[in-house]
């Protein structure tokens, strides 16, 4: 599966860069830089995976990926209606 | 059929008969083949084209259906074979009526027999399945675990591969856990020791009355279970490597950046070069297992 196909999964949306994902009123979490698409795969369902444990926990109202070229990011909405300052 | 098979410069060359020629150097009209051989051969050469061209088209008209017909169906990509229900199986029926209601959905794949079991009754039932006459399966051919990270009651599966050598047999059970994991079946076959132990290292799953339950392939200090899923594949710095392992040096960490840049990552030499020049020299990276 592709890091888009692991995102449509588990109902995150997929950002082309963080300011995207900072736009849309989500917090940058952690971040990995793979160094082939099976690990960029990989890398994507670890994140999306400790991000849906967020969700679950009542912390995060949505959780989303930022896919880029190189890099996978895990971002999430916070619980409180309040936007995080950037 | 012999003038077939003739190769096209065997014939005897005609000798020019100076008698013949005149003094502009022109050949004897006997040498040059008249336009009635000319055209014989082209002839020849035309009908073997068509002839050729005839078969073509017959073959074509074969392959191709005739304009308006309709388009034959798309052959669907035969299913391969599909689990089934195995809950006559006598070795199943056999299980349930000793052991009722820890004895769960049975089914069979390709000849193998799968097996989900309660994990309260996992020793009683394996011993049973040793010690049984009728069963005998002597062999733990594998202890493993699969992770499935969304089934939040029991993320796991133990798995236990058994097989009989009197009666060459073989059967899976499955055992639903959680981390707390499942009862230890080493005092069943003494082989699930460092079976149990990697499972342990590598997923996190305790096994109860273990004897000696600690990492088996990592260190001993290295934190995390790196074959659940939620544990990415490539190498990532962790307190271990921080602690163990030499920092690279600043112009190394440029480098790579530069490779990341350029998506040359794959390679990640620099960091490839500095384990190895720990290994080679022999460096102790590893506390001692204790």
């Amino acid at each position: 599966m592709t890091p888009k196909e692991i995102a449509a999964q588990y109902e995150a949306k997929v950002f082309d860069s963080p300011d995207a994902a900072k736009v849309a009123g989500f917090v940058l979490g952690e971040s990995m830089a793979p160094r082939n698409v099976w690990n960029k795969a990989s890398a994507a369902s670890a994140i999306v995976l400790k991000l849906l444990d967020k969700k679950t926990s009542g912390e995060a109202e949505e959780i989303g990926l930022v896919i880029e070229p190189w890099s996978v990011t895990g971002c999430y909405k916070p619980q409180s209606a309040e936007t995080p300052a950037a | 059929m012999a003038e077939d098979t003739k190769q096209p410069g065997s014939e005897t060359p005609t000798t020019p008969d100076a008698s013949t020629s005149d003094s502009s150097g022109t050949p004897p009209p006997s040498s040059i083949p008249d336009a009635g051989q000319l055209a014989g051969a082209d002839a020849e050469k035309k009908a073997m084209v068509d002839q050729a061209k005839s078969r073509v088209a017959a073959v074509k008209e074969g392959l191709t259906p005739p304009e308006g017909a309709p388009k034959p169906p798309v052959k669907k990509k035969e299913e391969g074979p599909k689990p089934t229900d195995a809950s006559s199986h006598p070795l199943v029926k056999k299980l349930k009526t000793k052991f009722g209601q820890a004895i769960g959905d049975a089914s069979e794949f390709i000849g193998q027999l799968s097996i989900n079991v309660a994990s309260e009754a996992i020793v009683a039932i394996c011993d049973f399945l040793r010690t049984d006459k009728e069963t005998q399966f002597d062999y733990l051919s594998d202890l493993t675990c699969v992770h499935y990270p969304t089934r939040k009651e029991a993320p796991f599966d133990v798995v236990y591969n058994l097989y009989s050598i009197p009666k060459n047999e073989r059967v899976r059970l499955k055992v639903q856990a959680t981390e707390e994991g499942v009862d230890s079946v080493t005092g069943v076959w003494p082989a699930a020791n460092w079976l149990e132990r990697e499972v342990f290292d590598l997923f996190g799953v305790h096994f109860k009355g273990h004897p000696d339950l600690r990492r088996l392939l990592l260190p001993p200090d290295w934190q995390g279970y790196p074959l659940r899923k939620d544990y990415p594949l490539e190498f990532v710095e962790n307190a271990w490597t921080e602690e163990h392992l030499p920092q690279m040096t600043e112009v190394q960490m440029e480098q790579v950046q530069q490779r990341r840049a350029y998506g040359l990552e794959i390679l990640s030499v620099p960091q490839e070069r500095v384990m190895r020049e720990i290994f080679r020299g022999g460096k102790e990276v590893m506390t001692k297992d204790k």
